[in-house]
Formats: C-alpha cells, structure tokens, sequence
C-alpha cells in the first residue's frame, strides 16, 4: 500500500464564505485538478468520495454523482462517507483501501461543509449527533463531553486550566503563519481564561469555530506519473471506540486514536520518535494534551508537559498543530480531515510558506469523530 | 449508591432545550456508568467522586436520569432589591417581601422619616434592612449601588424597579427638560437597574425582575404624555428583558397598577379623584399593599409567568 500518494491538493480558506456547499466542491475540484503538475484527464479518475457530516449543514444530497458532474467524468464512480468529524480522513482511508486493491488508480477526494447557513443553537444540536444516543437525550453537546473528559484529566493527573488556554495560544499564534486558517487574531492565556464558558471547564475560546470550507486531495497508486514528489501515505490505521464518554473505561483517552496510531506505526514502521510533524484534532484544545498521550507523543498523564515546555510549539521538538489546527484554522467538519493531509502534503513538499517546519520527513496526522468513536490516523512520507 | 465520575454545566445549550443545565457521568454500585442530568443548584457543590442516588424522571424531553448528591440543599438566602422604596408602593413592598423572609435593599435618592420607619419595622421581624441611596437614572451610581448591596445582603434574587417621578403637564406646556427628567428616572432607571443586576442573577442561577409600569401605559392619560411615554418604555423593555435572560431563569414581568393611594393620586385635585374614583368598579383605591401582594407573589410564586404586563386595577381599565 506503500505507493499510494498525493499528487494535488485543492483548499480554501476556512471562514464564513459566500460560496454555497456545491460552489465549495466546485472550487476545490477545479483547483486540485488544475494543480495537477504533469496533467491528469478527468477520464483517468475512476473514484470519487466525498466527505460531509450532515445535510442539514450543505443541503445537497448525492454530492458523490455531483463531484462527479464537477470533475467532468460521469463513467467513474462516487459515494459519500460519514464519520462526524473524521469523515473526511474515512474517504482518505477507503479511497486507499481501493487503490491497493487495484480497483482503480486515481482516487479524487472532496470534503466540504456549508456551516454558516444556520444558527449556532441549531449548528450545536446538529453537531450533538456525533455524540451517543444517551448523550443526546440528555442534551450532553459536544463541548460537554470533551468537558466531562477534561474535567477528569485534571482531576487525575493535575493538569491545569492554564495548560488548556496554553493549547488555544499555540494554535492561534500558528494560525498566524496561515493564509488559510479562519483566525489571524494572537490570543493570551488569560484571553482564553476569561472568554464565556461553554460548558465547563471549556470555555469559548477552547472550541474550534463553526465555518465554512472546503479541501480535496488527488490519490493515485502511480502518483509519479502526475508528479515528481508525491506525498506517500506510509501507514495508516482506523479504530472505534464507544459512542458515549461515559461508556469507556478511562474518559482521559481517546482509545480510537491509540489504537489507530498503533496501527499506523506498525503498517508505516515507524514509532512516534520518528515522526517530524503532526496534525491532531483539537476540535477543544483539552484533548489535544491527551492525544500526545495516545498517540505516543508523551507518557500517560504527561501530554501537558509537552504543551508547558514549548516540545509542541512551532519552533519546537515536535510541532503540533502548524497550520493553526482546528481551533486556529478552523473546523469546518467534513472538510476537515482532507484539510490536515492537505497541511501535511505541504509540509512535506517543502511548500508550507511562511510556517514550513525545517527537515520533515515523516508527517501524522490524527482526525477522529465525535469525542473519538471513530478514529484515523495517517502517517506520511516523500 | 451512585458515584459521580465527572460533570459539567451546560450554558450553551441545543434545541429544544433553552436553559443552562449540569450533566455528569455517574456510577451505579454494579460499575454501570450513564450519563446523568443534575439539578443546577448543586453544581457548586459537585466534586469528582461524590456519593449520591440516581433517580429517573419523566421530562417532556424524555425519561431522563437525575444524579442527587448526598448532600443537604443549601438554604437559599433570598434579598430583594425594591428602588424607589421608601415611600408608597415602593415601601409596601419592601415590608412584604421582608415578611416573606427576604433580606431587603431600599433605594431612594434620599432616606425620609417614612423610610428610617419602614427599615426599623423591618428589622423588629428579624429581616436585614438596608438603606441604598443611588440615582437611578445614572448609571454609575446604579453599579456601585448593586456592588454594595451584594455586598451587604447577598446576590440580590429580586429586583423590583418601582422608582418613579411624574411631572403633569400638558404637552404644550411640557417643557424638554420635563419630558427627560421623567424618561431618565422611570424608563433609563430601569434600563440602569436591570443591566447592573442581571450579571449577577446569571451567576446565582436565576432571579425574579418585577417592574412597574402603569395603566398610564395603556389609556393615555392626558397631562402625562412623559410619564406614560416612559412607562410604555417599562413594558416593552421587560418584554426584551424576558426573552434574553429566561435562559438563565431568570424572569421579568411588569405591574401596571390603576388608581393607587399614594402621594400621586393624593395630589390629584378631590374633584377629579372621586370622578375617578367612580370610574372605578370596585369604588375604591387600591393600596399599595394590595400591590406589594401581586409583587410577592411573582416574586415567590410566578415561576411561569414571564415578559406579561399584569394589570392590577379593580377592572378600572378593561
């Protein structure tokens, strides 16, 4: 499965957007096929998926036979996938599965989501589907649950409020260095500290925002044919875990993205010492210090460690979250998977602008659903 | 015997719920965990790992489960804030919610004989009884007014924005200056008292805002083109007032009392009073006790009643 890469990207900046859910796919095809260095016939994509989270937020069913209207080859074959937030990493890790299984070459992956067009109250009860059911009933949000979650870790391993602002001030001073991101706004701990709580301990300014945009990515399992530096997706791993946070054993990890990151170190044969880059999904900056832990990054109990001695910054060790992650840059849901190996991809290739890390040979990228039912994790390689 | 794993208080919260409420995970004695709904006024006391009982409950939202902490409720404190107090109306009320058990605040830009009496009394059945000067129409006086009474009594669970002025004139005669000074006192005042106090409502989870408008409101009183202007204001604020803040529970209604015995209606000419008076079904004033009643019983009794402009008049104005 080693040959399988990235040849383009397609994205747009992540913010409120005049585009409509369909204008957003449009973009992003048009762009990642346009980008394609050596040339790619639409004829030569045999797939596409599309990666969105609720039809309420895009108000656009078949988007699979859509894109493919947009790529302008009505012979290949499309579907959407669903995994709440991880939807768009889920298209990456099916898409993969076909290419290796010789279904087709060329695989175009667009994740979009249109979330402006409703109220926050009704973004917020879309958003609770991703949580259980039980969860739902009782009206246990999202930011809730990371909440309960967030609540424990510090109860048990004495992380602090502090640690948590610490993680919303590294992801907004890396989105600074992003054109793309949604935020160019420098945030201090104690501006976090004293924005309004959502659901306690998590305030305001721990959540990723509600936006719009879109990513696409162009996989292929001869990607040298369209470009003389792909992106090689070298492991990758997928794994669930219970819907609800207060069905799993210990609500400070997020046991998918453990099991998912397992896989891929073991498939990529690399361990997290290796890795020089990595995007994880900070969909509430909390958990970003538990997913250090999960996916080896840190000990169990001492991910904040990583945060309060500068490892994680973006001059540091091992740079987490450069693009400004989905707090700075922002998180429009099925989009968003397809937008972390899009920063990956660039990390890479060198091309990462303004907030290239130095010597990156191995980048990961952790994007889960929900508070973690279902995670994927890829690592990537030149 | 339940154990509680974590717990957080929701104040962004999803259709078809519109108020702040706490959630958790708890335990049952058989390591079953399920996520729980807790009653608000625990969340102060909540810590990770605390015993309690689970409790299911049937809401209109589902048969949800209620996590009790072992603990007993704490008593409320209750303190009531009433402005323009030391007379009238306004003092009626602070001796009945005073009655009721509240600690009470009474504002007036200055403390008469009536007032020192009204607090004394007050104190003679065990109540706190403060005297807060402040000019409602400014703002700063307002805040350092409410600071100081939290201060003194407690968060403050019911205001009642009662201070008011007339100056009747025709609107020919009406000079600008007339006009404001009433708008400033009976409608900014109100705007002045609410803003300062709601902050503070929200952090205590809730509270009760009663003010008082008038029949002038409605029926055009003719010479009070200020007053009644100001008291349209008072109604449809409190409307504005009781859709923003119901999600913190707290409630805001407004009284529009007819023909009271008080120094305003004392002042009328006798001849125009008891024409008045005969307009009146029940024949009478009404006193200012008989307000204060309707005013405790929103206060203490009037959990559903919000944004609604009660007319209390003996059916004068139908």
């Amino acid at each position: 499965m080693n040959n399988i890469g990235i040849v383009s990207y397609g994205h747009t900046k992540y913010d409120f957007l005049p585009d409509d859910a369909p204008q957003l796919m449009k973009g992003v095809i048009d762009e990642c096929l346009e980008s394609v260095e050596k040339g790619i016939s639409p004829k030569d994509i045999g797939l596409v998926i599309t990666s969105c989270v609720d039809n309420q937020f895009s108000n656009q069913h078949q988007t699979g036979a859509l894109a493919l209207r947009y790529l302008g080859n009505l012979d290949a074959e499309a579907f959407r996938v669903e995994a709440a937030c991880s939807s768009g990493s889920m298209a990456a890790y099916v898409a993969r599965k076909m290419l290796t299984a010789g279904y087709v070459d060329n695989a175009l992956l667009v994740g979009f989501e249109k979330m402006s067009g409703v109220s926050t109250p009704t973004a917020t009860s879309i958003l609770i589907r991703g949580g259980s059911p039980e969860e739902n009933l009782n009206g246990i949000t999202q930011p809730a649950a990371y909440a309960m979650m967030a609540q424990i870790y510090m109860n048990k391993y004495g992380a602090t409020e502090d640690d948590y602002a610490l993680v919303s001030v590294k992801n907004h001073s890396n989105a600074m260095r992003n054109p793309l991101a949604r935020f160019h706004k420098k945030l201090t701990v104690e501006d976090v500290k004293n924005s309004r709580i959502i659901a306690s301990p998590i305030r305001l300014l721990h959540c990723s925002p509600i936006n719009d945009g879109a990513a696409a990515i162009l996989l292929s399992n001869r990607p040298k044919d369209f470009t003389d530096t792909p992106v090689f997706i070298k492991g990758m791993g997928l794994a669930h875990d219970t819907l609800g946070v207060f069905e799993r054993s210990d609500p400070t990890s997020v046991m998918a993205s453990k099991k998912a990151a397992q896989k891929a170190y073991k498939e990529a044969n690399v361990g997290p010492k290796d890795i020089d880059v990595a995007e994880v999904h900070d969909a509430f900056t909390p958990v970003e210090l538990m997913i250090y832990e999960d996916i080896g990054f840190a000990e169990k109990g001492k991910g904040y460690e990583l945060i309060r001695d500068g490892t994680v910054n973006f001059d540091g060790k091992l740079p987490v979250n450069v693009s400004g992650g989905l707090k700075g840059k922002g998180h429009p849901v099925g989009a968003t998977g397809i937008g972390m190996l899009v920063e990956s991809f660039l990390q890479l290739r060198g091309e990462a602008g303004d907030r290239q890390v130095s010597e990156v040979n191995l980048g990961l990228v952790e994007n889960h659903g929900g508070t973690g039912a279902t995670s994927v994790v890829t690592i990537l390689g030149r | 015997m339940a154990k509680l794993i974590s717990f957080s208080l929701v104040s962004i919260v999803p259709p078809p719920f519109k108020t702040e409420y706490a959630v958790g995970i708890a335990e049952d004695g058989k390591g079953n965990r399920m996520p729980v709904r807790i009653e608000k006024n625990f969340f102060d006391s909540l810590k990770i790992g605390m015993s309690g009982r689970v409790e299911k409950k049937v809401t209109d939202f589902g048969e949800l489960t209620f996590f009790i902490p072992e603990i007993e409720k704490k008593i409320e404190k209750k303190v009531a804030l009433i402005t323009g107090a030391t007379r009238g109306i306004g003092r009626a009320i602070a001796i009945e919610l005073a009655n009721r058990g509240y600690d009470v605040a009474i504002n007036d830009v200055e403390l008469p004989d009536e007032g020192k009496e009204a607090i004394k009394s007050i104190e003679t059945f065990g109540r706190k009884a403060i005297f807060a000067q402040a000019d409602v129409s400014k703002y700063t006086e307002v805040e350092q007014m409410v600071n100081s009474v939290q201060e003194k009594l407690g968060t403050i669970k019911v205001l009642v924005n009662n201070a008011g002025i007339n100056v009747d004139k025709l609107i020919t005669n009406m000079q600008p200056e007339d006009w404001q000074k009433v708008i400033d006192v009976n409608l900014t005042g109100v705007f002045n008292c609410t803003k300062a106090v709601i902050p503070h409502m929200i952090d205590a989870g809730g509270g009760k805002i009663i003010n008082m408008s008038s029949q002038g409101a409605l029926d055009g009183p003719i010479g009070q083109a200020n007053y009644a202007a100001a008291k349209g204001g008072v109604t449809a604020l409190t409307k504005v007032v009781a859709r923003e803040y119901a999600q913190y529970n707290i409630l805001c209604n407004a009284l529009a009392p007819g023909c009271i015995h008080t120094r305003m209606t004392d002042s009328i000419p006798p001849g125009q009073l008891k024409e008045r008076i005969y307009q009146i079904p029940l024949g009478r004033r009404g006193e200012p006790e008989e307000v204060a009643k309707l005013v405790a019983f929103l206060a203490e009794e009037g959990n559903y009643i919000n944004g609604q402009l009660l007319l209390i008049n003996a059916g004068e104005y139908l």
